[in-house]
């Protein structure tokens, strides 16, 4: 069993102690991702806010954890919270290239919002080796492209033609279930 | 309300990158705010090594009684005990025999 297993067990029992070990395991991961997406805009401060919010949420909603899954998990609500709080302060996503899929105002906008997460989610696990790690830094972890390129070791350009196949990719997808957006991914 | 691409990319963490920008200043102010929030003490960091220390060092000294003792015991068991009382005195002498 892995440690992170171990550690979502301990944490699902209610063990202060394993939640004080998953900050130390995962605390510079989600202040990261946080301010990756908060693009200099907001400040450290502001970020680290917003990592314990979403500790506090992880210790709250502790019994929903798949023992497997807590790194996933702990990053889904630090993402979701920060980009609340941009969009609280009414400031734009940071990512030039986080284009708009849908603009919905129905009741069943949390099932159609469902849907398309899991048709992105095939989307990128059919993309090969490096493209598919590529397009999860840029659009899960927020990495800007120069920053993918100099952590992986290729060109800038390299990395936004492999978004590009990737953002292809996901529009065939989408398609095939229904969701044509033309003029959006081109 | 507008659907972004980022939106429905939320089920895409790589399972295998790992963001390190380590500091052990912002980790604790994190974790005070955190457990203020949750309203427990926070645990302190040398509990949990200090007691699997004394565990193990617990553990080891009862396997090696254990062994100690089991030791003896066959050491006893197949001994083979063919004392000479000397106090009796006893005398003898060889005799060879065709």
């Amino acid at each position: 069993m892995s440690r992170e297993n171990k550690l979502a067990m301990r944490l699902k029992r209610g063990e202060v102690a394993a939640l004080s070990e998953i900050m130390d395991v995962y605390t510079p991961y989600l202040f990261a991702i946080v301010s990756n997406i908060f693009g200099g805009v907001l400040s450290d401060e502001d970020a680290e806010e917003v990592v314990a919010d979403t500790f506090t949420a992880l210790w709250y909603n502790r019994v929903n954890i798949q023992d497997s899954a807590l790194k996933p998990y702990i990053a889904a609500i630090a993402r979701n919270k920060a980009k609340s709080r941009l969009r609280t302060l009414h400031i734009a996503e940071p990512i030039p290239d986080d284009i708009p899929i849908i603009d919905c105002e129905l009741p069943e906008e949390q099932y159609i919002v469902n849907e398309l997460c899991e048709i992105a989610r095939s989307a990128v696990a059919a993309l090969p080796q490096p493209d598919k790690e590529i397009f999860q830094r840029h659009y899960f972890l927020y990495q800007r492209t120069e920053e993918i390129a100099n952590e992986m070791g290729i060109k800038s350009a390299t990395v936004r033609t492999k978004l590009a196949r990737g953002r292809t990719k996901l529009k065939s997808y989408l398609s095939k279930r229904g969701y044509s957006y033309e003029n959006i991914f081109d | 309300m507008k659907i972004y691409l980022t939106d429905i990319c939320s089920n895409i963490c790589p399972d295998d990158v790992m963001l390190e920008k380590a500091d052990n200043n912002r980790t604790a102010r994190i974790k005070a705010t955190v457990f203020e929030n949750i309203g427990e003490p926070m645990p302190s960091t040398q509990k949990r090594p200090m007691r699997i220390v004394l565990r193990t060092a617990l553990i080891a000294a009862i396997i090696a009684v254990l062994l100690g003792v089991t030791a003896y015991a066959v050491t006893s068991f197949s001994m083979n005990r063919n004392e000479i009382n000397t106090d009796d005195g006893a005398v003898g002498f060889w005799r060879e025999v065709d």
